[in-house]
């Protein structure tokens, strides 16, 4: 956000439509996202050393980039 | 062979009856026999905003289940000679058991016109299902509002599995001050984010409301809106020509927008 006004409403829409437009069709329910977020955690843990609290996982399906 | 073009935008009020009453008058001004139909089954508006409420005789499920014929069910515009409407049933139950006759009739329509446009009602219900079932291609309308885009995206998404041959969007209230200032999604904020392209903008028009009080199409009158609309409408009918400014200065510009369009320019600026 440089040099644009903090209030810049357009761009928070934007990127809230981002997230929601490309991540609808993998709607599921709260206990299979936690589930699948715990399991994801769990495989990079055997990689890297993950504190509990220092990470944060997002699923996001590019539904758009299939179209193209 | 006439094209068949639904209009949807799963969101409810973004002007896909009005977008749809503009889009046909103008493409009958551009001399093509147009058809429009409404499918939003109980809510019918697009009588009353083409001014024809009173003409009802039949509608489109009477037409379906051969309670009449084509000719009776279709009204002639009184401004548009070469514009029609076929309105919606005032109710309908099981519409989806309609979509082969739909299809049948559509296919008749196309050797007829050579637009049949589909209006479709809001939600992705049984209703939206049954509109975009005989589509060739589609035009999402939609609107700067947040919950408007999403709902566009969505519709999108469910149009994917019809594999039409063409899917844009349109997006109607558009305030040209306020994407300047970053009030508001531009154009192409909304084009990436759905990952479509869009046919183009139309603003935010008193002229609209005084046009609908008098049951005519906006393009039937001085507006800006009119202006809009009949930019796109030319960009439906002849997608290949970029538009072209006839007024604009550099001659060498304008040949290179009609070599591009591999065509001749039989766009009237």
């Amino acid at each position: 956000m440089k040099g644009r006004k903090q209030d810049d409403s357009r761009l928070i829409a934007k990127e809230r439509l981002k997230l929601m437009v490309d991540s609808e069709p993998l709607e599921c329910s709260e206990t299979t996202m936690s589930r699948m977020k715990q399991e994801i955690a769990d495989i990079i843990s055997r990689y890297y050393e993950i504190a509990p609290d220092n990470y944060e996982i997002k699923v996001v399906l590019k539904q758009n980039k299939k179209r193209a | 062979m006439g094209e068949t073009i639904v209009f949807t935008s799963g969101k409810g009020g973004v002007g896909k009856t009005t977008t749809i009453a503009n889009i046909g008058a103008g493409l009958s001004r551009l001399d093509k026999k147009v058809v429009m139909l409404d499918t939003d089954m109980g809510l019918r508006n697009l009588d009353v905003v083409m001014g024809m409420e009173d003409q009802i005789q039949y509608n489109l499920l009477d037409l379906l289940d051969n309670q009449c014929r084509l000719k009776q069910a279709l009204i002639r515009d009184k401004r548009y000679p070469n514009l029609f409407m076929i309105p919606a049933a005032l109710r309908c139950k099981r519409i989806r058991d309609y979509e082969s006759k739909l299809y049948t009739l559509i296919t008749q329509l196309k050797q007829e016109f050579d637009y049949c446009l589909i209006d479709c009602p809001a939600g992705i219900d049984d209703g939206f299902h049954f509109a975009i079932s005989a589509a060739d291609r589609a035009i999402v309308v939609t609107t700067p509002h947040i919950s408007a885009v999403r709902d566009a995206g969505r519709v999108l998404y469910l149009l994917e599995s019809q594999r039409l041959k063409q899917v844009d969007i349109l997006i109607n209230e558009y305030n040209e001050r306020m994407v300047k200032k970053h009030d508001m999604l531009s154009k192409s904020d909304i084009e990436e984010i759905l990952g479509t392209n869009c046919l183009g903008t139309v603003p935010l028009d008193d002229k609209i409301i005084v046009s609908q009080n008098q049951g005519i199409p906006v393009v039937s009158l001085r507006a800006k809106s009119a202006r809009s609309f009949m930019k796109i409408v030319r960009e439906i009918d002849n997608p290949k020509i970029i538009p072209v400014d006839l007024n604009a200065e550099d001659p060498c510009e304008k040949q290179q927008h009609i070599f591009l369009g591999g065509k001749e320019c039989g766009y009237e600026g």
